[in-house]
């Protein structure tokens, strides 16, 4: 796992590296002004995310975060967008619900309220940002990584509800379909995942386990789909995996044993003054555990997006500077994106693999029973 | 030729390794934690000498070591 992480870091920076000094000396060679001026301002552009009167070419890090991110609106196709509703929350006026084509991509206003770097914000009848007022907005609007949850959990339940059913019609039948694809997996989940980390109670567990390996599975390969209703980085969004992460917490803290306590409090068989800095670690331990995990499938998802999207902008990158280029180039990012797309598809599976293993061995051994050695 | 057992076996050792994934970045962070900490407390106390971020950042290290040993040396 680290080996791959590092490779990505690597492929990361490589891309960066790239984008970085070709992107700065093009704005330098169209203003004519000092390159380091010009690169520098570039950056606290984009830092600041106001660059859109500023700058004309290709923006690959706007491009970049902004597939990452969250919006309001499905972007489809060139100029095209699924409007999704706007829902919001104003401790002020109350509850606003609207469409998310009102704010025409972030170019109009609505009823006081205005697109800033895709955040709803409260803005005055000039258009200027009011921050007293945006501060009173909770946005809960359904966004496009919230639809795409939505999408994942219809799927998730036609496909479950169809399996079920399939067990009770055929009992004692030999699977099919669908039933038969999923039926090799749910075991490894109980078998190898389960029974291997938590023991004999595993059983009390597979719900959850079986939920949260589906779910980051499903929502894995959807974010690998690259057109509607893919393409959203739900599970590389930090929120979402905080929300499982969570729930893998909640589980281990309410099914500690009292061995898994005492352990934590006054390990056994430890002397009195190192008791001292080991208590305090384990206490930090128990909340770094799913700190990890939350971390852990966020950064590897949003890599694998991330380098998917480096790959095509350099492109358009290339593009820029020469129409031959941006061609030839665009046979080496192909083929890597390619290459990379299947291995995001092991890295979707593994993901989806080493977070409820590591959830199953947490609460392994928070329900541990003392050894008798 | 592979057997079921050796399948076992290979997964078994991967289990290990995954048991294990994670338990840097828990090291870091608990020295993290503590240096932190001892940050926080020196801009409580407003000393002249960092006292307890130094003494609670070698902590923090310790505990780490102390934490990598204890899980390392469970089974």
């Amino acid at each position: 796992m680290s080996l791959k992480a590092l490779l990505r870091l690597a492929s990361l920076m490589t891309g960066a590296l790239l984008m970085g000094p070709v992107s700065a000396q093009h704005e330098g060679h169209d203003h004519g002004h000092d390159h380091a001026i010009e690169a520098v301002a570039a950056a606290h552009d984009a830092s600041e995310g106001q660059h859109e009167e500023a700058k004309t070419g290709f923006d690959a890090g706007a491009l970049i975060m902004g597939h990452i991110g969250d919006e309001h609106g499905w972007h489809l196709w060139g100029h095209t967008s699924l409007p999704l509703p706007v829902i919001l929350f104003d401790t002020e006026r109350g509850l606003q619900v609207f469409s998310s084509s009102r704010f025409d991509h972030g170019h109009a206003t609505y009823e006081g309220y205005a697109l800033v770097d895709h955040r709803v914000a409260a803005v005055d009848a000039n258009g200027n940002v009011d921050e007293a007022a945006s501060a009173n907005i909770w946005d809960i609007s359904i966004t496009k990584n919230v639809m795409s949850l939505f999408v994942s959990l219809g799927l998730l339940l036609i496909i479950f509800i169809g399996v079920a059913k399939a067990y009770t019609r055929r009992a004692g039948q030999a699977p099919t379909g669908l039933q038969n694809l999923l039926e090799p997996i749910i075991l490894f989940v109980r078998d190898d995942v389960a029974k291997s980390a938590i023991g004999h109670k595993y059983e009390r567990f597979m719900p959850y386990l079986l939920t949260a390996f589906f779910f980051i599975f499903l929502n894995n390969l959807m974010g690998l789909v690259p057109f509607f209703p893919g393409g959203a980085n739900l599970t590389g969004n930090i929120a979402v995996t905080l929300v499982l992460a969570l729930l893998t917490f909640i589980i281990v803290t309410v099914n500690g044993s009292k061995h898994y306590w005492h352990h934590i409090f006054a390990m056994p068989g430890v002397p009195g003054w190192v008791l001292g800095i080991l208590t305090p670690v384990e206490i930090l331990g128990m909340f770094l555990k799913p700190f990890v995990l939350m971390i852990r499938l966020f950064a590897n998802i949003t890599a694998g997006h991330i380098i998917a999207l480096s790959f095509f902008s350099l492109i358009f990158v290339f593009g820029e500077s020469s129409a031959g280029a941006g061609f030839g180039v665009a046979i080496g990012s192909w083929a890597f994106t390619v290459f990379m797309t299947c291995l995001e598809l092991l890295v979707a599976f593994i993901q989806a693999y080493v977070f409820t293993f590591l959830s199953a061995m947490y609460i392994g051994a928070a329900v541990e029973e003392p050894h008798h050695h | 030729m592979s057997t079921p057992d050796d399948l076992r076996k290979a997964r078994k050792g991967y289990d290990n390794y995954l048991r294990y994934t994670g338990l840097g970045f828990t090291m870091l962070g608990i020295v993290l934690a503590f240096t932190f900490g001892g940050w926080w407390l020196d801009k409580q106390v407003r000393w002249p000498f960092p006292v307890f971020t130094l003494v609670l950042s070698l902590l923090g290290i310790t505990g780490a070591m102390l934490y990598l040993f204890k899980e390392t040396g469970r089974r």
